[in-house]
């Protein structure tokens, strides 16, 4: 299926790899079916819309940013994760121009079933917050090319 | 909006499958208790608006952006 994206261009991307999010993401609701796309060689990804050529969120594993997740059974329920390996964790990312700022959602953790690439976005309590354990981000290993 | 008097230990039905009710009551604080479906996420919606404001703001980022903060991040290493 082609899609149209305003940062990447016209994208020729299988069905297949699309990651549904029953109820979109928070400011997005209406926005269901997302493509992870590789940033140069890591550690950062897009996760595109496709059905919104501008919107796109910069997401990383939380390790990037020194973040493990306690992530009980519960939280897999919404996206009927059956195998905690099925479970994958993503952190938006964003950028403070003015400040040159890194700053990760760490609040907001994104859970994908990689099984049923369903996935939705986790709203942590205040009192669940993981602590940064790693102060600087540790660079991990790229896969594929740059979209 | 539908506007309703519950006591303490009533609840409130939304369709069949998602109860909410009113386990106690403070001087203005209510206790809420929400049994709904496992596939439904439940959340508080000052926090739901505070992300979805956050989540708006991240999709501000471009990808030179991006090499910026890859940059930065080679530095750091």
């Amino acid at each position: 299926m082609q899609i149209q994206t305003s940062r990447f261009g016209l994208l020729n991307l299988e069905e297949t790899t699309f990651i549904c999010f029953p109820w979109g993401i928070p400011g997005f609701e209406n926005l269901k079916r997302y493509v992870l796309l590789q940033h140069r060689d890591g550690p950062f990804q897009w996760l595109q819309a496709v059905d919104d050529p501008d919107v796109a969120f910069v997401v990383c594993p939380p390790e990037v940013v020194g973040v493990l997740y306690r992530i009980g059974s519960d939280q897999g329920k919404p996206i009927r994760v059956e195998k905690a390996e099925d479970l994958a964790v993503f952190v938006l990312v964003s950028f403070d121009r003015a400040g040159k700022n890194i700053r990760a959602h760490l609040r907001s953790p994104l859970l994908v079933n990689a099984a049923t690439r369903e996935g939705y976005q986790w709203i942590l309590d205040a009192e669940d917050l993981p602590k940064v354990t790693v102060p600087a981000p540790q660079k991990e290993p790229g896969k594929t090319s740059t979209p | 909006m539908l506007i309703l008097t519950r006591k303490v230990g009533e609840s409130i039905r939304i369709g069949d499958d998602i109860e909410v009710m009113v386990t106690a009551v403070d001087q203005n604080k209510v206790r809420l208790g929400i049994r709904s479906p496992r596939h439904i996420p439940v959340f508080r919606e000052e926090i739901y608006r505070k992300i979805q404001e956050e989540n708006r703001e991240a999709v501000g980022l471009e990808a030179g952006d991006l090499d910026e903060m890859l940059s930065q991040y080679a530095e750091r290493k």
